[in-house]
């Protein structure tokens, strides 16, 4: 199976053999046999490459995009198969003129600060969100007008979910 | 002595308080919120008592839950830890109405350094020097404006109900006043059931250098040295440490009398910190005294011995402080706050289970932590869910040792500041110890939100490769089993899986 990993800009061609924990790598650098063990007491794992043992967090999937901790670093890589790559090939964009603001972060809508139909500028304060006692500004990315609001206050919000939509 | 005590709080400083009392004696009552019933604070405790579902107003925050739980335990005292109600006057003398025992100062004297401007007039009072400020008593909206031009820009409004940076902005920009006044007002209204706030002129790019104090119902007061705690975003402390890199004996001894002088004249009778900025001439401003514990007292207690919370216990029920010559500083100490952020994508909460957690250990390495394995960190408290602390003969020592201790911790699940605090501890102004508050924020928008690069970027390729193979071929990964996470072994599940595939 090939795999193409994007780390910081630069791309990585890693192919892989076998299935379970006993698997075989190969890069541009060599290759090497791999053990996927429990890490130490029995949390994340511990990815063996050839003799060398590498403990590993992960912290997260986000369709092709994982974060991981190793030895106190934080990774965030895109690997995609050329399945991946393929299917990407078929999304188109969105209307033009119209974009939809998601929440960068889970939090609860404390205030709305606009109205549909208002006129916004940029940088504008649109909303409040609150999480973990912190209250946070969502601002306008572009002057225009609010086409619709997804939210109201008071509204427990996942991240990525829609805030409210702008025609620019 | 108080037999029996209710720790009004919950995550690492409760564990804190709970280890305390078990080492004086002393019985522990817990509190929790619904959410909270199986954390570790509510399982080491001597009995645990349910406050109300999860949002603070309903739980941690609600004097009548507490009050009642206090007696339905028959507690004598009540340890209210940081945040929450610690520097809450009217909780502590709620406490006193019903016979209990508040673990901290007189409610008079929280109520005097909890108001700012108070604080600030005691401050001066004690001949201690502050930083140019001023109060906003009205909603009208010219008034502010006024006394913002008078106080000059940058500026800064704090709430003046509380502390730790809830309610806190910096303006620099006069039509930026009105928008972050409301939006700190009605963060402090929350954090601290108190809207006031106050202006105070925005010293850029000094220290925060503070003292931790204790006095005694006595008239004693010692000091026990300072902590450096620069290294912050958002006036959040990331990394602290004693002694501070700058500090001299001269300006040591200068700020240490300045506080005692204050603790003295409050008549103070528990534990304490003076907080200040200090500026590169020598000169130091007192900011605020915060009446309680504070997040940070791990690292005087790794140089000094002693132990903060024992003694603070101690104190309320009356103790005579031990003389200043008992207090003797030793080597380095180091503290990094562990929040459950994404530092390479601006800092958004991380929620979500700990699929994984494994803290650092070994010889002068120190972990407070209120969270286990398979439990939720949620939006509804602090992102903080431990600290790491290390203790060394000297400083660069001790950021060896951090750095180590770092490289050990696995947090899975959920996103950390861990490889942040990495980060900061290798930065050449960090290791010289050359930076003020402004440090971590401009050097963090010089490197952009992606940050992080990996130092091995193609060992990086090659085990995220794997894991999305072992993600998808037949192998069931610790993320994926999520639900079933907290009660099954996902390597048992595996085998079990893989056995299954083999029959078929």
């Amino acid at each position: 199976m090939l795999y193409y990993s994007q780390v910081a800009g630069q791309e990585h061609e890693v192919t892989i053999q076998g299935e379970g924990r006993h698997l075989r790598v190969k890069s541009k650098n060599g290759s090497s046999d791999v053990r996927i063990e429990p890490g130490s007491d029995g949390a994340g794992y511990c990815i063996w490459l050839g003799q060398v043992p590498h403990p590993v967090s992960v912290q997260g999937w986000s369709g092709s995009w994982v974060e991981f901790l190793v030895a106190g670093r934080q990774v965030r890589i895109q690997v995609e198969t050329e399945i991946d790559r393929l299917m990407l090939q078929g999304e188109g964009e969105t209307g033009p003129g119209t974009s939809t603001l998601n929440s960068v972060m889970p939090g609860i809508v404390t205030r709305l600060l606009v109205s549909e139909g208002d006129e916004v500028a940029q940088g504008q304060p649109l909303l409040l969100l609150e999480a973990m006692k912190m209250e946070n500004e969502v601002r306008a990315e572009s002057a225009g007008r609010i086409d619709a609001l997804h939210v109201s206050a008071g509204d427990t919000v996942d991240s990525g979910a829609p805030l409210l939509t702008v025609v620019t | 002595m108080l037999e029996k005590v209710l720790v009004a709080n919950r995550g690492e400083i409760a564990v804190r308080i709970i280890r305390a009392l078990r080492e004086l004696g002393r019985k522990s009552v817990a509190v929790y919120s619904e959410p909270d019933v199986d954390s570790p604070h509510v399982q080491m405790s001597d009995e645990a008592y349910c406050l109300g579902p999860a949002p603070p107003l309903s739980s941690y925050l609600s004097v009548p839950a507490l009050l009642s739980a206090a007696a339905k335990a028959g507690a004598q005292g009540i340890h209210p830890g940081y945040g929450f109600l610690a520097e809450n006057a009217g909780f502590a003398a709620a406490c006193k109405e019903a016979g209990i025992t508040f673990i901290g100062p007189s409610s008079s004297v929280i109520e005097s350094m909890g108001d700012k401007l108070k604080a600030r007039e005691a401050a001066i009072e004690a001949q201690v020097p502050v930083v140019p400020g001023a109060r906003i008593d009205s909603d009208d909206d010219s008034s502010l404006l006024e006394s913002a031009r008078e106080v000059g820009f940058p500026l800064l409004l704090k709430s003046v109900g509380g502390g730790g940076g809830k309610g806190m902005r910096v303006v620099t920009r006069e039509e930026d006043l009105l928008g972050a006044f409301q939006s700190a007002r009605s963060e402090a209204e929350k954090a601290f059931a108190n809207p006031e706030i106050y202006l105070e002129r925005y010293l850029t790019d000094v220290r925060h250098v503070e003292i931790q104090v204790a006095g005694d119902s006595h008239g004693n007061a010692i000091h026990f040295g300072e902590r450096e705690c620069s290294v912050q975003r958002r006036h959040q402390k990331v990394v602290e440490e004693t002694p501070s890199p700058t500090m001299t004996s001269e300006l040591r001894d200068r700020m240490t009398s300045a506080s005692l002088s204050l603790c003295r004249r409050m008549k103070y009778t528990s534990l304490g910190t003076v907080e200040f900025l200090v500026d590169g001439k020598g000169d130091f401003y007192f900011l605020e005294m915060n009446t309680r514990l504070q997040v940070e007292h791990p690292v005087t207690e790794l140089v000094t011995g002693q132990d903060l919370v024992a003694l603070q216990i101690r104190l309320a029920e009356g103790a005579t402080l031990f003389p200043q010559e008992e207090v003797q500083f030793r080597g380095h100490a180091i503290e990094v706050r562990i929040c459950a952020e994404d530092p390479y994508r601006n800092f958004v909460p991380s929620v979500g289970t700990l699929d994984s957690l494994v803290f650092p250990q070994g010889p002068h390495v120190r972990v407070d932590s209120g969270v286990k394995q398979g439990q939720s960190v949620t939006l509804f408290y602090d992102p903080m869910v431990a600290k790491i602390s290390v203790w060394a003969q000297d400083r660069p020592a001790a950021i060896q040792r951090m750095k180590g201790a770092l490289s050990e911790l696995q947090v899975g699940g959920v996103k950390t500041t861990g490889p942040l605090a990495l980060e900061v501890l290798e930065h050449p102004r960090f290791i010289a110890g050359e930076w003020g508050t402004a440090f971590l924020e401009g050097w963090l928008k010089d490197r952009g939100p992606g940050g992080g690069s990996p130092e091995n970027q193609e060992l990086s390729a090659i085990l995220g490769a794997i894991l999305r193979h072992h993600r998808e071929r037949g192998a069931l990964s610790l993320v994926q089993a999520k639900p079933e996470a907290g009660h099954t072994n996902p390597w048992v599940v595996q085998a079990r899986r893989e056995g299954t595939s083999r029959r078929i």
